[in-house]
C-alpha cells in the first residue's frame, strides 16, 4: 500500500496529519525507484504493493533485504533505507527423467 | 613506532595526540574473513566442445560458471496449432520430439552451474537457466522445470566429479538430454508464444518469439543472478 506525497504547506484534515511519510528506495536487480511512503509502511506492504511491482517487474513470490539482511514483513521500513527486493526459491517439487 | 603529534585546535587550544603504530601480521583467516562474500569474475575460463565458452564467478566458497548459450534442447511434446509446432509440455498424447531452439540474438540465456570443492571431489550444489536482456535484467523463461529463481530442475545425475570442469559437463550433459515435463509449469500460452517451430520438408525450422520476449517471461533478481558473467 503506498500514498501519494502531501506537498508542503497544504492545510491538512486531522487524518493527513495522521499520515506521516518517509523516503524508500527500492531496487529490483539493475533497476530502481525512490518514493515516498506512509511512516508505517512495512516490508510486507513493500512486498505485496501493487505500484513497487508495476514499477520494478517483481511477482509475488520475493524477499526484501536491507545490507544483504533479510527483512521481516512486519517490520516498518526506515526512513532513506534502501531495500533490495530479491526473488525468493519455491519450494515446490520438481521431479524430471 | 610512536610519535608525537601537536594539534591547534579551532578554540586556538593545542592537544598532545600520542599515535602509536605497529604493523599486524594478518593472516590468512583475518583475510578470508574481511573478503567472506567478495566474488571474482573470470572471463573464459575454459571452452567445452559443442557448448563454447565458460566463464566463472569465483567465491570463497563455491564458484558459479556460466555458459552462454546459443540453443536450448527441449525434447518434450509437441503439437501442430496453425501450421506451427508449439510445445505441449503437460501432455501424455501429443508426439514426442528432441526439437531445439536457437536463442535469437536479442535474448541471452545462461547455464549456470554452481560448484563446491569439497574433500578430493568437487560438487554440483545446482543449475539455473537465465535470460537476460541487454542492459542484464534476469528474466525467468516460460518453461516448466524452473523455480521462480531460474533454479532449473534437470533430473538425477552424478553431481559429483573429480573436477569443476567435469562438474559442469555433467550439468551440461543432463541438461541435453533430459525431457522437459509439465512440473512447475505457469500458462502454456506464453510459451507456445515464446517456444515455435515452422514445420519444412526435413526439419523443423524454430521461429521468432512472438511479441516482445520479456513480456513473456518473470523479471528476476538474487544474489546468485549478480554473479551471472556475460
Amino acid at each position: 500500500m503506498s500514498a501519494q506525497p502531501v506537498p508542503a504547506g497544504s492545510s491538512q484534515t486531522n487524518n493527513e496529519r495522521k499520515t506521516k511519510m518517509k523516503t524508500i528506495t527500492v531496487k529490483y536487480g539493475v533497476d530502481q525507484i525512490s518514493k515516498q511512503v506512509e511512516a508505517d509502511f512495512t516490508f510486507g506492504d513493500l512486498r505485496e504493493s501493487d505500484s513497487f511491482k508495476a514499477a520494478l517487474g517483481f511477482g509475488d513470490n520475493t524477499k526484501a533485504l536491507v545490507d544483504g539482511i533479510e527483512q521481516n514483513r512486519e517490520t516498518s521500513i526506515p526512513e532513506g533505507a534502501t531495500v533490495r527486493i530479491e526473488t525468493a526459491a519455491n519450494t515446490k517439487a520438481c521431479a524430471r527423467a | 613506532m610512536e610519535k608525537t603529534e601537536i594539534v591547534l585546535q579551532n578554540d586556538g587550544s593545542f592537544v598532545e595526540r600520542l599515535v602509536s603504530e605497529r604493523t599486524l601480521n594478518v593472516g590468512q583467516s583475518v583475510l578470508d574473513t574481511l573478503t567472506e562474500n567478495v566474488c571474482r569474475p573470470v572471463h573464459d575460463v575454459f571452452n567445452l566442445p559443442n557448448w563454447g565458452t565458460v566463464h566463472a564467478n569465483v567465491g570463497l566458497n563455491d564458484t558459479l560458471w556460466s555458459v552462454p548459450l546459443d540453443r536450448i534442447p527441449l525434447h518434450a511434446r509437441f503439437k501442430l496449432i496453425n501450421q506451427v509446432m508449439v510445445p505441449m509440455f503437460a501432455s501424455s498424447t501429443d508426439i514426442e520430439m528432441p526439437l531445439v531452439w536457437k536463442v535469437p540474438v536479442s535474448v541471452k540465456v545462461v547455464f549456470g552451474v554452481l560448484t563446491k570443492a569439497e574433500d578430493g571431489f568437487v560438487s554440483v550444489e545446482g543449475n539455473w537457466l537465465f535470460a537476460c536482456d541487454q542492459d542484464k535484467r534476469g528474466f525467468r523463461l516460460p518453461l516448466p522445470n524452473l523455480h521462480d529463481d531460474c533454479r532449473i530442475c534437470t533430473g538425477q545425475f552424478e553431481g559429483e566429479q573429480e573436477t569443476a570442469l567435469e562438474c559442469v559437463k555433467a550439468s551440461l550433459d543432463q541438461f541435453a538430454v533430459s525431457k522437459w515435463n509439465s512440473d512447475l509449469m505457469r500458462t502454456i500460452e506464453q510459451s507456445q508464444k515464446f517456444f515455435r517451430f515452422l514445420p519444412t520438408k526435413d526439419t523443423f525450422e524454430p521461429l521468432p518469439v512472438q511479441g516482445e520476449w520479456t513480456s513473456l517471461c518473470n523479471k528476476v533478481s538474487t544474489a546468485l543472478y549478480e554473479r551471472v558473467v556475460i
